[in-house]
């Protein structure tokens, strides 16, 4: 009797830690849904991509300190804001990029500026310290499910993202400009030769990236509490061991990996709470080396 | 005078100044402390040159090796109770080991070597760090070398590596190896024609890097005898490394080391007391650098069609 | 719980083997590494562990996201303590949503939270306070105090060195170490010249009828 009430205790607290795990990955799916877009279409690594997400927070963060309370105002400033930013963006940086001799290089240097920039604007604007947004959903009662109480802000925040990623993924396989994007994913010049405007339709998968990266940001006080100008690179190597995870150029990839990201970490963080930060690089590298092929598409050196 | 002649004579004329500079220095100016680390930016900057500018390989996990060196010389002191001047070997050695261990990344390609290697360098800083490795490293504690603290012999080896790098990045730069190496990076197809193992001659000059790095990390314990894991595996170290580099140009020997002290001198000039000004600078240049000038400031002279070292 | 640092961990040492020695078992005792920011699922594994007291040792950054965790888990201890909060009163309010969210709460109280009377060196804390103020026309806080504090320290040092090599002033700093009383306590090195740790006192949070957070001291002022 004794034991069993022990082995029940136990088994509580692994399921727990795989659906927090869950509802934590799926919003890290979204959280990293731009990194895999642009490297897909553009071959562009997006060193900057946790600071557009820390952008997307502060843009949440000023918002709420003038009184917009709600998140859904939020997310609809930062499509607007930062889908015009990416749009614009763009044309100074892609073309130039995207017809140089190695573009993963010089854009994975470049945006490493960009981030330095992104960051330093942030600590003069906002300063060092970290801030809250303190959302309504933070103070909600905790949820029951199966006798264990899950936290309402992760959930919503997990059904958010589920929500943008399914959209992103109608986008992809059922519109016209979709079609396009997937061209150019499968192959830049062929589809121009066949008539796409391959820099308008790049300019928008750049905005989309920089808009679900945004929308990560108003969500990550629910999931990550604090938000401050230098969380950009940690996010931005979870999200590439999350990419890396799942499969490139595909949005559903980014939920695989992001579960299994978010998972390993609770996981780790219930058995072997030492090492679980270690996680997410264990998981990058050793994907990287066991199915550089497979997972990856292109990830072997061939020059 | 022949071309590559020239080439070597003004290579041997930097390698030359930067010793006679760095040697006197500590004479006149009394802050040791910005000389040490800009010493320790050109070793690294060239280790990372070497490496970036001959394979294509850029490492962002390049910390990883400085800090396996920082901590191999350390525990050479503190636990095999070597005088400093052998455990500095010690340190170059452990590096090289890690980078015999870290070969297979070698497989991978352009961005995702430098995410690999980084992943790489994060899993080595978690285990030297873990509390479960206390006896060891000392966990979190870090390092205390109080015994062997000699600031002086110290800064002379760090000159002596300066001059032995630069050297090495000379003789390389001017091999057969290298030159076959900076005209194939792209493209290894036609190597075997000429009868070259790339992939051997990559792995050569990754451990050779490992080794550069390695050296500077365990001079650098040497040095400052106190550090603390978080110290010596600062991706920040990788970061000012590789920007230096690419600032300067890399594949030259002269690009490193112009980059270090413009940049490391203007970090010192700016970067301590308004850090975020600073990084707004090194952000903005960098950008620039990668739309207008993407072989660094050197390649503007080489516009001009002088010589490059 | 601990972070994995030298900070952090070694007070976690000297915690357990105190509580050990005292007949109390610690039924949670883990470290994280200091880069953690997410710590909802490992408070629902201590909370299973029905602790009576619960001791979170981390940097600022760790206590804010644990007592967020903590504040939307919707657990409840007996006893919780944390380091920062008595340091940095005003950054925890803001971003723990305001005073209530600290009352009750255990920490090591600082000045401007305590006030040092029986000072012999400097201004006390209400000068320093009005000081400030007028000078740099912000309210003071902890990181103000211990900067004076820290040129307190290198000013009586100065007055006390016949020369400015170092030998001098280390035998400046040891003449007057343990008998200089500044307004952030008792200013003392070891015999190897490192500053001795000062026991810090154990307060609790609570907030009054006006509104206002204010400490009351659980072990008394050194």
């Amino acid at each position: 009797m004794q034991t069993f009430r022990v082995e029940g205790r136990l088994l509580r607290i692994l399921f727990y830690a795989i659906i927090s795990g869950m509802l934590f990955g799926l919003f890290f799916a979204l959280m990293s849904l731009g990194l895999n877009l642009l490297f897909g279409v553009m071959r562009m690594v997006n060193l900057a991509h946790g600071d557009f997400v820390m952008v997307g927070a502060f843009i949440a963060y000023v918002a709420y300190t003038h009184g917009i309370l709600s998140p859904w105002l939020g997310l609809a400033l930062v499509i607007v804001i930062l889908g015009g930013l990416g749009f614009v963006l763009y044309f100074p940086i892609g073309p130039r990029l995207t017809g140089s001799y190695d573009p993963e290089m010089l854009s994975l240097i470049l945006f490493f500026g960009v981030s330095q920039i992104l960051e330093a604007l942030a600590v003069m604007v906002f300063g060092n310290n970290p801030v809250a947004v303190g959302y309504h959903v933070l103070t909600v009662k905790p949820v029951n499910l199966l006798g264990q109480a899950y936290q309402p802000s992760w959930i919503l925040a997990a059904g958010v993202s589920v929500i943008v990623i399914l959209a992103v993924y109608g986008y992809l396989y059922h519109t016209r400009l979709g079609y396009a994007t997937r061209a150019i994913m499968g192959d830049r010049e062929e589809s121009e030769s066949t008539g796409i405007n391959v820099h308008r339709v790049s300019a928008i998968v750049f905005a989309l990236g920089l808009v679900t990266a945004g929308l990560a940001g108003v969500l990550s006080p629910l999931v990550i509490g604090s938000i401050y100008p230098t969380m950009g690179l940690g996010l931005t190597i979870t999200a590439f061991a999350v990419v890396i995870i799942g499969s490139l150029g595909n949005p559903l990839g980014s939920i695989l990996g992001g579960l299994i990201y978010g998972i390993s970490l609770m996981l780790m963080e219930t058995y072997l709470s030492t090492w679980s930060t270690m996680v997410p690089y264990v998981l990058l590298l050793l994907i990287l080396l066991l199915r550089p092929t497979g997972l990856l598409g292109k990830g072997v050196r061939r020059a | 005078m022949p071309k590559i002649a020239r080439s070597l004579w003004m290579n041997g004329f930097i390698g030359v100044v930067l010793l006679v500079v760095f040697g006197v220095a500590p004479g006149f100016y009394a802050n040791t402390s910005i000389l040490f680390q800009m010493m320790m930016y050109i070793v690294l900057a060239q280790g990372v040159n070497v490496l970036y500018g001959f394979t294509g390989y850029l490492p962002f996990g390049y910390v990883g090796f400085f800090g396996a060196g920082a901590y191999g010389a350390s525990l050479a002191i503190q636990m095999g109770h070597l005088p400093g001047s052998v455990a500095m070997g010690v340190g170059a050695m452990v590096s090289v080991v890690l980078g015999l261990v870290l070969l297979p990344l070698l497989r991978l390609a352009g961005a995702y070597f430098a995410i690999g290697s980084m992943a790489a360098a994060e899993i080595v800083y978690y285990v030297v760090s873990n509390p479960a490795l206390d006896k060891v490293t000392n966990g979190p504690y870090g390092i205390q070398l109080v015994q062997s603290y000699h600031p002086v012999e110290s800064y002379a080896f760090m000159v002596g590596a300066l001059g032995l790098v630069t050297l090495g990045v000379m003789i390389l730069r001017h091999s057969r190896i290298g030159m076959a190496l900076l005209a194939l990076r792209e493209d290894s197809v036609s190597a075997a024609m000429i009868g070259i193992n790339v992939v051997t001659a990559r792995a050569g000059v990754w451990l050779a890097s490992a080794l550069v790095a390695g050296l500077a990390g365990a001079i650098f314990a040497w040095h400052t005898s106190v550090f603390y894991p978080t110290t010596v595996f600062d991706l920040n170290i990788s970061v000012f490394a590789i920007v230096f580099t690419l600032f300067g140009g890399a594949g030259t020997v002269l690009g490193p080391t112009v980059g270090v002290v413009v940049l490391f001198g203007l970090y010192n000039v700016i970067g301590i007391s308004s850090p975020q000004y600073f990084q707004l600078l090194f952000g903005v240049l960098i950008v620039t650098l990668v739309l207008f000038l993407p072989n660094g400031v050197v390649s503007l002279l080489r516009r001009r069609g002088w010589d490059v070292p | 719980m601990y972070c994995t640092n030298d900070f952090d961990q070694s007070q976690d040492n000297t915690l357990v083997s105190k509580l050990q020695a005292a007949g109390i078992t610690p039924v949670y005792n883990n470290g994280v590494p200091t880069s953690t920011s997410s710590y909802t699922v490992l408070l629902h594994n201590m909370a299973a562990t029905h602790p009576q007291a619960v001791i979170e040792l981390g940097y600022p950054n760790n206590d804010i996201a644990f007592l967020q965790a903590l504040k939307s888990s919707g657990d409840h201890f007996p006893m919780v303590f944390t380091i920062f909060p008595g340091q940095l009163p005003s950054l925890f309010e803001s971003n723990l949503g305001g005073v209530s969210s600290l009352n009750g709460l255990y920490t090591y109280p600082a000045p401007p939270l305590i006030n040092r009377s029986n000072i012999n060196y400097g201004m006390s804390l209400p000068q320093f306070s009005s000081a400030y103020q007028t000078t740099i026309g912000q309210p003071v806080n902890f990181l103000s105090v211990a900067g004076y504090n820290t040129a307190l320290v290198i000013q009586k040092t100065l007055a006390t060195a016949n020369s400015l090599n170092q030998l001098s002033l280390r035998h400046a700093v040891s003449k007057f170490s343990g008998k200089l009383r500044t307004l952030d306590g008792t200013f003392q090195i070891n015999s190897e010249g490192a500053q001795v740790g000062e026991t810090l006192p154990v307060g609790r949070f609570s907030v009054n009828s006006s509104g206002q957070l204010q400490v009351n001291l659980v072990t008394p002022l050194q």
